[in-house]
């Protein structure tokens, strides 16, 4: 199993950062709920190459990335699908649409993968962002471990999504196995998103404590959420870089 | 949010430059132009310009603050991609709440603000009325019971 260590890094990093990222490496490593563990280092290993993909860099620079058909530089056994899904998110998420989504939707995957490959994509993008950041270079992906998905999927689910295109948890938690996740309060939809796969959500939340702040200090606007920004300051860098791309919500 | 907390510790701070990238510096927000210089390189390609921006926000704050704004940024490299991918509306209160600043900041016009629908004047009353006073009254009320140090 690879671990990722920090402690040669040019700058410190904190201890809870390091133990979250590992934490989610060794996820990474395991059988999901909807795909195998060799699915999952797929997903890690196209997000890396979404940025040199040709089709991608040509799509980017179009009016519309609708307007180009093309075969994506794919680096792993995942389907056309899986990794249209995975460079389009990377590469392009702002100029995403319903109409995208439908189309995807239509071919060979299933919501509940689709929410998969989503949540392992945005975990193992932004511990990849983390290394760029600070200087790093990523860290080598774990082997996949042997097993089968568990094709766990959730009571209480919203099909209709609340008005997103995907099902979710209803935003007030019923009790039963998924009462962990989030308890006594409305979630946020972005929180939300991702619950058809509670495991997502739980990996989700376990990295936005060491990254940004707890989910349940989001009100608090006058503590540091890591004791060295203002929440302010915090606040500024996040709504900088959503500006850059694009993100409405 | 970043409005709600200015105003909830009693500030009064322009912040037309949020979203563009050509403003470098927030007036009353302390360590803004590293922030915002480390935030900008964060998001281009230019590798030495990201080395540079690294550096002038360590020597800025911290090297520990640099790592921790680098964080923040991480984060919401993989938080827009999850409201991208799944076409989440914007929460209704929050709508409401940013109503005048994304008219202002232009956010609008983004592609994915086509997920999040008007809403009816009767909600948005009854957000305004109801809901509202009631999220700033949270935030004032956990604003208020650390001091400022």
């Amino acid at each position: 199993m690879s671990i990722i260590d920090y402690s040669d890094a040019s700058f410190p990093v904190r201890d809870n950062i390091t133990e979250a990222h590992n934490r989610y490496w060794k996820r990474l490593a395991s059988p999901g709920n909807w795909l195998t563990a060799a699915e999952r280092i797929g997903v890690a290993k196209e997000i890396r190459q979404a940025r040199s993909c040709e089709l991608c860099s040509k799509r980017n620079a179009a009016l519309s990335p609708y307007q180009l058909e093309g075969q994506h530089d794919s680096v792993s056994d995942l389907s056309d699908v899986m990794v249209e899904v995975i460079h389009r998110v990377i590469t392009d998420s702002a100029r995403l649409t319903k109409a995208w989504f439908d189309g995807i939707m239509q071919q060979d995957l299933k919501i509940e993968q689709y929410i998969e490959i989503i949540g392992t994509l945005v975990h193992v993008f932004s511990i990849d962002e983390f290394c760029r950041g600070i200087g790093e270079p990523v860290r080598e992906l774990p082997d996949p471990l042997p097993g089968e998905p568990s094709h766990y999927r959730p009571a209480n689910i919203v099909e209709d999504g609340d008005g997103s295109w995907v099902p979710m948890l209803s935003a007030v938690m019923q009790p039963g196995p998924e009462s962990d996740i989030w308890e006594g309060k409305i979630e946020g939809n972005v929180i939300r998103a991702l619950s058809l796969v509670p495991d997502e959500v739980r990996s989700l939340k376990d990295l936005l404590i060491v990254h940004y702040l707890d989910d349940e200090e989001f009100m608090d606007l006058e503590k540091s959420p890591q004791g060295t920004l203002s929440r302010i300051q915090t606040e500024v860098v996040a709504a900088r870089v959503s500006a850059f791309n694009g993100c409405f919500y | 949010m970043l409005r709600e907390g200015i105003e909830a510790i009693g500030e009064s701070i322009d912040l037309d430059g949020l979203t563009d990238p050509n403003c470098t510096k927030i007036e009353g927000i302390p360590n803004s132009e590293a922030l915002l210089k480390l935030a900008n390189a964060f998001m281009g390609t230019d590798a030495d310009a990201l080395a540079d921006a690294r550096i002038y926000l360590a020597k800025d704050m911290s090297p520990e603050a640099m790592v921790d704004a680098v964080a923040v940024a991480s984060n919401f490299q993989r938080m827009v991609r999850i409201a991208d991918s799944t076409g989440i509306p914007s929460d209704d209160a929050m709508l409401v709440m940013s109503e005048d600043l994304c008219e202002t900041l232009g956010i609008n016009d983004y592609v994915s603000a086509a997920n999040s629908k008007k809403l009816s004047w009767f909600k948005k009353l009854i957000l305004k009325v109801v809901a509202l006073p009631q999220v700033k009254k949270v935030i004032k009320e956990r604003t208020a019971k650390e001091p400022v140090s």
